[in-house]
């Protein structure tokens, strides 16, 4: 595989940072999780917002994308 | 009505004290589902508990590319107009029983307009200029997509799969995936597999003798993610995607040509294989005397072609009066080139049949500035009505909250605008400028 190392070695090594920095932090309760309920705050607020947006970064750039499914066509032109 | 009016208002009530207590993972919603870069699984954004109302969203978009500049298009190059898309959008999401629920979407569009071709020197040979394609493209595309979900107290597991289908284009596609939460839901890992089959018959292969008349890939995409709460108000998600193509992954309507005037045009050639890796974090804080959210999202990709990009995404959520949030976002990217991308062929090399090239824009070096705004407003309970019993079963409440979203964003490339600069015999003349108008309508039943 021809990925720089170096690059596929930081995607790689990424998560278990992750996974170790969050053992570090404070257990929040059932309760306590209004905030993290709220519209605003979901890792995508609009799913069509979100799908179109995907679909266009992939027809018009190199990338895959990394947030929602870009879902299908052929991107040409 | 009021019996209806009761009925729904227990519902409610029911729901919101759930929110807090007796049903956690409602808190868990919006932060523990996985983004899935693979078509076939794209989740909604949603977690570990049903959808419990019945809800409906349509939306209208508008894409339009600015013209090509007229000092980039090369004489007798073509239209300087190109791509307009008008797109309609429409999702359903029903909670079909108690631990199952479904979404549904369609997508139809009209695109139109030219397109880049191939790039050609100008009489100096120190600068490039663009060919656009020779005739107004015109197609239409149609998207179908389903997903299946099934819940647990502490997992949730989907069966994803759609299609979609131009006029040259069909694409199928279809996943499976799974989320799994842990200390009491603080965190979720999350995984899951997808493929993808796409087929294209290129217009006009009759016309071009270097144009294949079909071409068939398939596609794997492996994900996995992790999301933590860090606080009351902040969490991060982590998440990896590997995807491997194989097949037919050149651009029919691309072309490039010799440096030299009397070299002939040959076809866009890409590598039979690719394989992609993507690692996209995230970070939501809510500040809770001003009533904002911060999202960060940060991409690192690489690929088998040589590519290498970084994308940042910035956005605020204010929320004003309680029924209007106003969304100004920011977008950096950057893109390395492909190892056989060239705006031109050194000489002598189109005779020699040289191996992969092309000339695409979208592979060369170049970054893009993109910013947003969008004003959504809230409004609830406008309408109640009374639900029959099988509208009952699938969410149906008993009234109606409606949303409705305008948004804008501008959309700026430049091939000096990357991390690393770039010299004016890699600059493609065809980067491209757009901007998106768009409306949507939400309706929660």
């Amino acid at each position: 595989m021809r990925i720089r190392i170096r690059s596929s070695r930081l995607i790689l090594s990424l998560p278990i940072l992750f996974a170790l920095a969050a053992t570090g932090c404070a257990k929040v309760s059932p309760w306590e999780r209004d905030l993290l309920a709220r519209r605003d705050m979901s890792w995508e607020p609009d799913s069509l917002e979100a799908k179109r947006e995907s679909h266009i970064y992939f027809s018009k750039e190199a990338s895959m994308p990394g947030g929602s499914g870009g879902g299908g066509g052929c991107g040409c032109n | 009505m009021g019996g209806g009016e009761s009925s729904r208002r227990t519902e409610r009530e029911r729901a919101s004290g759930a929110e807090s207590v007796a049903r956690p993972s409602r808190a868990l919603t919006a932060l523990t589902t996985s983004a899935l870069a693979v078509p076939g699984l794209a989740l909604p954004a949603r977690a570990d508990s049903p959808v419990e109302q019945a809800s409906s969203s349509y939306a209208f978009s508008y894409y339009l590319e600015d013209d090509l500049e007229s000092d980039r298009l090369a004489p007798g190059g073509g239209s300087r107009e190109r791509y307009e898309v008008l797109t309609h959008q429409l999702d359903f999401k029903l909670p079909v029983a108690k631990r199952v629920d479904v979404g549904v979407g369609f997508l139809y569009e009209e695109m139109s307009g030219a397109s880049p071709w191939f790039v050609q020197p100008d009489t100096t040979g120190d600068k490039r200029l663009q060919v656009m394609s020779g005739a107004t493209i015109e197609d239409e595309r149609y998207d179908l997509s389903a997903d299946l979900s099934y819940y647990m107290d502490e997992s949730k597991d989907t069966f994803s799969a759609g299609f979609s289908k131009e006029r040259d284009y069909f694409s199928v596609h279809g996943g499976l995936g799974t989320e799994r939460s842990f200390a009491d839901k603080n965190t979720t890992f999350s995984a899951s597999g997808a493929f993808s089959y796409d087929w294209i018959e290129p217009t006009d292969a009759d016309l071009f003798a270097e144009r294949p008349s079909a071409g068939e890939r398939w596609s794997v995409d492996l994900f996995t993610g992790l999301s933590q709460i860090l606080s009351r108000a902040s969490a991060v998600q982590g998440t990896i995607n590997y995807k491997h193509s194989d097949g037919y992954l050149s651009d029919p309507y691309k072309a490039i040509r010799g440096f030299s005037s009397g070299d002939t045009v040959v076809s866009d050639r890409r590598p039979d294989q690719k394989d992609q890796l993507s690692l996209l974090l995230r970070y939501r804080h809510h500040f809770e005397p001003v009533t904002g959210s911060l999202h960060l999202d940060y991409r690192l990709y690489v690929d088998t072609w040589a590519v290498t990009s970084h994308t940042v995404e910035l956005a605020w959520h204010q929320n004003l009066f309680g029924f209007l949030t106003i969304v100004p976002g920011v977008r950096y990217y950057s893109q390395s080139k492909a190892d056989f991308y060239e705006t031109l062929l050194l000489a002598g090399t189109v005779e020699s049949t040289p191996g992969d090239r092309s000339s695409d824009y979208r592979l060369s070096p170049y970054g893009a500035i993109s910013g947003k705004v969008k004003a959504e407003v809230a409004l609830e309970d406008v309408l109640d009505y009374q639900p029959g019993g099988k509208l009952e079963s699938i969410g149906f409440t008993g009234g109606l909250d409606l949303f409705v979203a305008f948004s804008y964003e501008r959309y700026f490339s430049d091939g000096n605008f990357g991390l690393v600069s770039v010299g004016d015999e890699d600059e493609a003349p065809g980067l491209v400028n757009f901007q998106v108008f768009a409306v949507t309508l939400t309706g929660r039943f």
